[in-house]
């Protein structure tokens, strides 16, 4: 990595911090272009930071956190923070704390308030390496508390050794964690999932069968209600064309309306009923049982 | 859906209370139950009509529901 150029590093940062915003990204990107900028030894510099997918990691790391979360990019090298009512996106404090760094050992000059050089072409990154670093970065989402307070020390002392490492853990690393029948993935959202194929067989078995008996239920009270709301209506309208063309006398006529307005009343609450099973009660049902099969079968689990 | 259940049960209410109220006026002005039967024998045969479907309803539960419920 020692022969790796700015526009090769930030190409290839680029690729691998897809799991941000767009704009994110371009500010990310922005900031880490300032720093070779402003860094007399580019090499000294991509030494420093170490490589592309290690600051994947790096952002990784501070993206997916909550602003109230306990991240802090001062602790991963080793210090108290100063300013713990800082309300920035985790990742510029991280960069911002990066570039301090890089500062103080005299890797990049003091803060020049260039413009970002993030619209230059970014090189395209073999398929497989993408999926090396996505399954990369599973793994050190699901690695141990253990593993992370060891590598702490190494990363603030011998920044080229760590690359190594890094190195290493992806090349160990790149199948997804395996625990007996369940398979532990990332999704889309970044957020870590437990997959159990048993509990999703099991969900098929028993809530298809049901759910359909259910639905079958529904679709009977809809075709009851329809039946009662036409009813209604039509004794309804046959109240009030009897009473328009019959009856002499007004207080008679006063009665078969009244009675012919509460049959159109009970006529249209059932015709609601109708539409309600239809249109909300099935597939809120089916939406139910859907995400009910989705959560039997795909378990989040803390990264 | 919660929207259009407020406005079908505030018109369904307003409907009752008016049919009720007027039910209640034609009979406190005079209107009389024999009168109308009378009135619907005449014209409609409400009494063929009523004994017509409450023969055609046990032929149809037996007909069509009573598998579903033997």
């Amino acid at each position: 990595m020692n022969e790796i150029n700015k526009k090769q590093f930030l190409a290839e940062l680029g690729r691998l911090l897809t799991f941000m915003s767009e704009e994110d990204r371009k500010t990310a990107l922005g900031i880490y272009g300032d720093m070779f900028d402003d860094a007399p030894d580019e090499q000294a510099l991509t030494g420093f930071l170490i490589s592309p997918t290690r600051q994947a990691v790096y952002m990784a790391r501070a993206y997916n956190k909550k602003p109230e979360s306990a991240f802090d990019p001062m602790k991963e090298y080793g210090e108290e923070p100063e300013e713990p009512e800082d309300e920035r996106p985790g990742y510029i404090k991280a960069l911002d704390h990066a570039r301090a760094e890089a500062e103080n050992e005299g890797i990049v000059s003091p803060y020049s308030f260039a413009e970002p050089e993030s619209e230059e072409p970014l090189e395209e990154t073999e398929p497989e390496e993408l999926q090396e670093v996505d399954d990369f970065l599973l793994s050190k989402d699901t690695e141990s508390e253990e593993t992370e307070e060891t590598e702490k020390p190494e990363e603030s002392e011998e920044p080229v050794k760590n690359e190594e490492t890094v190195k290493d853990e992806e090349n160990d690393d790149d199948e997804p964690v395996e625990t007996g029948k369940t398979e532990i993935k990332q999704d889309s959202k970044g957020k870590t999932v437990k997959k159990r194929p048993l509990l999703l067989i099991l969900f098929l078995l028993i809530f298809i069968p049901l759910g359909l008996l259910g639905i079958v239920c529904l679709i009977g009270f809809a075709a009851v209600a329809l039946a009662c709301g036409a009813a209604a209506c039509a004794l309804g309208l046959f109240g009030v064309r009897a009473a328009l063309t019959g009856f002499p006398i007004v207080a008679d006529i006063i009665i078969i309306l009244g009675a012919a307005l509460i049959s159109l009343a009970l006529g249209l609450l059932f015709f609601w009923i109708f539409i309600w099973l239809l249109f909300s009660v099935i597939p809120g049902l089916i939406k139910e049982i859907a995400g009910l099969g989705k959560r039997w079968y795909l378990k989040e689990v803390d990264a | 859906m919660n929207d259009g259940w407020r406005v079908i049960m505030t018109v369904v209410m307003v409907c009752l209370l008016l049919g009720a109220v007027a039910i209640g006026v034609g009979f406190v002005t005079g209107g009389s139950m024999d009168r109308i039967e009378t009135g619907l024998e005449t014209q409609y045969h409400i009494s063929t009509l009523i004994e017509t479907y409450r023969n055609y309803i046990p032929e149809f539960v037996s007909q069509y529901l009573w598998p579903l419920n033997p």
